[in-house]
């Protein structure tokens, strides 16, 4: 599904060039749970946001469905956003105007999913999370835990293909940290493809494969439990 | 936009309480000055087309003599020789003199006379509440009065056929009352007379032995007649019999009221460059306010990149955001437009006294005003709504999330807001200063005599003992001088030529006692003043006539004004003023009025003695009735009255100070946004600095640094432009004051200490905190 070749990140200053990624190559299947471990400034939130198409390679071929996705139009990108991919985020990024229930409805109103069919939907996600009582609260209002879960739910409510998540459990405690895994580890079972970018040794084991960056560069990439050198 | 949007938008203002009180107040007092000034303006643009017909009347004028005033016997002509007119009437019309009007016992004052035939009826649709006869003017001495007039002058009466007079000699009866005449038309009169009657004919020309009384001509036209080729045929038949008439040309009715007067217009007339100044001035502040606006909602803009990102992620295109923010935007601007349109109905009555106009609230729901004011509130809307374009275009979706605090401070686009904003407060501000220096000089400059403690009487037509009321006045304790004349500083209605037949000089024409040069305190230049044999035979100047005249000297030249067989001049007096500071000083000629011939001097000056005024006047009065026992005292002070001379230019500094107040006030919000997004966006840089040794003080003069140097380049740019229109309004005074650098530097100071105040006053939060607090925050 995924297929980056020879990704260049850099960055030029007056007399060096600073590179953040460099050389990456990675092929991800439909259905594959990924998981991108590595120290601060290893690249690997730039890899997740070259990946969710909000930053661009500075060299390299990116292809998603043999599709290239390198020079698309800002309309085909948020195509790409609505329909392709969601995003649960370290911060939760949640508005925070706006209650639980129209943070969770916002992608489907920019994809013009009708108000009915929305309040079904949205129903739909409340329940599975058991978040019904709480969908007229603000992200103010929530512990960290059920702010993620409001994050994810608005990440999926739009049933992407692809979910990435960028130190989803980073603000956490441990308990609620395990119940977002296995939340994820649950979606994943269902057929979703996920690609997590975290610092925590146990729960990058809740992915099916581990991806070690350092200094921009792929030095491991196992399958997680089993592990062997490239 | 949708509910979804409007609700959060709405959340939104709530959130940002600061922010959307300042901008919405800020918009909302700008918008209410733009609907007054459009109020006004739609006022005198709207004058005189009250009635349909209106578009098809037409004045006759000679555009060669640039007067109006022609023969009354033309009317006939007008009406039975061109096919092409279908309504004529004569109309001489008198606005510009407070008027006395007489009936039995009752007496009052007014304004607005016009003579006139029954023709009137036809060209104006000025209904007739009742009347004598079947026709309104019934008979010579027919007056018609307006019904407003008629409760005046005739409480609890019935005015048909009272006997009525009007001017001291224009005796008639009341043969019907009409309506008033409307507030939009630049015809005005509350009462009219016949001139059929040749006795009511208010003015007469006379020119080699032929004599005529001049008026206005009004005409009806037939739909579709073309001016020019009716004006074309008139000029080839009408200055045969009527030498004094070298062409014709013809004047929309509509055209009259903001057109420069035409020498002999009697309409009543509005001014073309005051309404310039006002619209320019209604549209500094509307620009000011958007700008305003702007900046506060792009500021905020900035504290919500964040907002922006996630949505952006969460597959918002453009149009989506812009979709919102087109809601955010527009519930600002209503809830503004609503209160400014409360703010209005609030203001309305001491807008009407500033303007002197009757504006009304209703008008703004006639079409024309109702869809301007949607349009312009659209387009608004759609500007503010816009704005936020160049922030989303400049960034993409992963620096919204983690640059958060991006920009801010140096930014093209708002630099300029900023600076058009600051120019415009300091151009309104020298505007403001030098209007009120040009009127404080005009009201204080040396008039050439003294007008305080000088009191003006002004004597009926008729009255006939003019030297027993003198010497009754003489008696008085509170009398230091006293003095007949005909005609007297701030008003000489007398003009005369001196019959030269190469280089002919017109003289304002007074005749004035032996006492008037003592009682005004009117300093000679040269020669003497009137000795007892002079009264009837001589005469004194002005240093102008001297000048006009190219004279060295004066002695044996004489006045030959063609009456009384010319008066011999005895001297030459300095300057003075007999108009106001608007008009140069003309040539002036003081004849010694001959002492048999006191009866046309009806202007008695008295210069009071020092003393308890409220007393002066009661004996004042008791001597005025012994004279004139069923008139009140028709009296003025020479200060007030030439003091009233710059009322308009007073109510238009008053105008434009209240707009320089708003605009500052604006200015002012719009520094108080920026300081705090900048000291909010700097928090942690000011931390960093403070960890790094710098005091408060340090960073108060660096945050200020930038303000100061946007007042300085905004001064620059003021400067041209004030001196530009400061100088095109100075035009209209022939005596003007110096508008010097001062006025700028004071301009440029009140802005500096505007912005340093603002900027210092939100800085200093920033910059007395803790620092480590704020570097934690990061």
């Amino acid at each position: 599904m995924i297929h980056l070749n020879n990704i260049d990140k850099y960055y030029d200053s007056k007399f060096q060039r600073t590179f953040v990624l460099k050389a990456v190559n990675l092929e991800v299947k439909e259905g594959e749970f990924v998981s991108i471990m590595g120290p601060s400034g290893s690249g690997k939130s730039t890899l997740l946001n070259i990946i969710g198409l909000l930053d661009a390679p500075s060299a390299g071929e990116y292809s998603l469905y043999d599709k290239s996705v390198l020079d698309l139009k800002e309309k085909a990108k948020v195509d790409y956003h609505r329909n392709f991919m969601g995003f649960i985020f370290q911060a939760y990024h949640l508005i925070e105007e706006m209650t639980v229930y129209e943070n969770i409805e916002t992608p489907l109103i920019y994809k013009g999913v009708k108000s009915r069919d929305r309040q079904a939907m949205v129903a739909d996600l409340l329940d599975r999370f058991n978040m019904v009582a709480k969908k007229d609260l603000f992200p103010q209002q929530l512990s960290g835990g059920q702010q993620q879960l409001v994050g994810i739910a608005r990440a999926i409510i739009g049933k992407p293909k692809l979910l990435l998540a960028d130190e989803p459990t980073g603000n956490l405690q441990s308990v609620q940290g395990e119940m977002i895994m296995e939340t994820l580890q649950q979606l994943n079972n269902e057929g979703m493809t996920i690609i997590q970018v975290t610092h925590n040794e146990k729960f990058a084991e809740y992915g099916k494969r581990i991806i070690r960056l350092e200094d921009g560069i792929i030095r491991k990439d196992v399958a997680s439990k089993i592990v062997f050198s490239i | 936009m949708n509910l979804h949007n409007i609700k959060l938008a709405i959340r939104n203002l709530r959130k940002h309480k600061l922010y959307s009180v300042l901008s919405i107040t800020g918009f909302s007092v700008g918008f209410a000055v733009c609907i007054f000034i459009a109020l006004f303006v739609y006022n005198e643009l709207s004058m005189d087309k009250w009635f349909p017909e209106s578009k098809n009347i037409v004045r006759v004028y000679d555009p060669k003599e640039n007067n109006c005033n022609l023969d009354i016997v033309l009317n006939q002509q007008f009406k039975e020789k061109y096919p092409e007119i279908r309504f004529a009437c004569p109309l001489e019309q008198i606005s510009d003199v407070e008027i006395a009007a007489k009936s039995g016992m009752n007496f009052t004052r007014f304004t607005g006379l016009i003579s006139t035939t029954n023709d009137f009826f036809k060209v104006f649709p000025v209904k007739i509440v009742s009347s004598v006869g079947s026709l309104p003017f019934e008979g010579k001495e027919a007056i018609l009065i307006t019904k407003s007039f008629a409760k005046i002058l005739f409480p609890n009466e019935d005015p048909l056929g009272k006997p009525i007079t009007v001017f001291d000699f224009i005796n008639g009866q009341v043969t019907g009352v009409i309506e008033d005449f409307p507030k939009s038309s630049s015809i005005q009169a509350k009462v009219l007379i016949n001139a059929e009657n040749p006795d009511f004919r208010l003015s007469q020309s006379c020119n080699d032995g032929r004599c005529w009384n001049p008026i206005n001509h009004f005409l009806v036209l037939q739909p579709q007649t073309e001016f020019a080729a009716l004006a074309k045929k008139m000029t080839a038949d009408i200055p045969k019999d009527h030498p004094e008439i070298k062409a014709i040309a013809l004047q929309k009715l509509t055209d009259i009221y903001l057109s420069t007067p035409i020498n002999g217009n009697g309409n009543l007339s509005g001014n073309l460059s005051l309404l310039f100044i006002f619209l320019s001035v209604g549209l500094v502040v509307l620009v000011l306010s958007i700008i305003n606006f702007l900046n506060f909602y792009v500021s905020l803009q900035y504290t919500k990149l964040k907002e922006i990102g996630i949505k952006k992620i969460n597959g918002a295109s453009f149009k989506n955001l812009l979709r919102f923010s087109l809601a955010e935007v527009s519930v600002s601007i209503l809830i503004s437009v609503a209160i400014s349109l409360v703010l209005f109905l609030v203001f309305l009555p001491f807008a009407n006294q500033l303007f002197q106009r009757n504006l009304e609230a209703n008008w703004l729901l006639r079409p024309a005003l109702l869809s301007a004011l949607i349009l312009i509130t659209a387009v608004i809307i759609l500007i503010n709504s816009l704005a936020p374009i160049s922030i989303l275009s400049r960034f993409n979706a992963s620096s919204f999330l983690t640059k958060m605090k991006i920009g801010g401070n140096h930014q093209t686009g708002r630099r300029i807001l900023t600076l058009t904003q600051f120019a415009a407060s300091i151009v309104l501000l020298a505007v403001v200063f030098s209007l009120n220096k040009q009127i404080s000089y005009a009201k204080h400059a040396d008039l050439g005599f003294s007008k305080e403690q000088l009191l003006l009487l002004k004597l009926p037509i008729g009255f006939k003992s003019q030297d027993a009321f003198k010497q009754k006045i003489k008696e008085l304790p509170l009398c230091e001088s006293v003095s007949l004349s005909r005609g007297v500083p701030g008003s000489v209605h007398l003009y005369m030529g001196d019959g030269k037949s190469d280089k002919s000089i017109t003289y304002q024409s007074l005749y004035v006692d032996e006492d008037f040069f003592k009682t005004m305190g009117i300093t000679m230049k040269s020669g003497r003043t009137f000795l007892s044999g002079d009264m009837g035979n001589a005469c004194i100047m002005n240093e102008e006539a001297m000048k006009q005249n190219e004279w060295a000297d004066f002695e044996g030249k004489r006045f030959m004004n063609g009456r009384d067989g010319g008066f011999q001049v005895v001297g030459i007096t300095a300057d003075f003023h007999i108009e106001s500071m608007h008009t140069k000083i003309k040539p002036a000629c003081l004849m010694a009025a001959a002492n048999d011939k006191h009866d046309d001097l009806r202007d008695i000056s008295i210069r009071l003695t020092p003393g308890n005024l409220g007393q002066q006047m009661d004996q004042l009065k008791l001597a005025w009735k012994s004279f004139i026992p069923d008139e009140p005292m028709n009296f003025s002070f020479y200060d007030e009255q030439f003091n009233a001379m710059y009322q308009k230019d007073e109510r238009l500094g008053k105008a434009i100070g209240i707009a320089s107040i708003i605009a500052l006030v604006l200015t002012f919000m719009g520094i108080l946004g920026q300081a705090f997004q900048i000291s909010m966006n700097r928090t942690k840089e000011i931390g960093i600095r403070k960890v790094n040794g710098a005091r408060v003080s340090d960073i108060l003069s660096y945050m200020n640094k930038e303000f100061l140097i946007w007042v300085a380049v905004s001064l620059v740019l003021a400067i041209p432009l004030s001196m530009y229109l400061i100088n095109k309004w100075l035009e209209d005074f022939a005596y003007k004051t110096e508008i010097g650098w001062l006025t700028y530097v004071a301009s440029g100071l009140i802005m500096l200490v505007t912005v340093i105040s603002t900027v210092t006053l939100q800085s200093w939060k920033a910059a007395t905190r803790n620092p480590v607090e704020a570097l934690r925050h990061e």
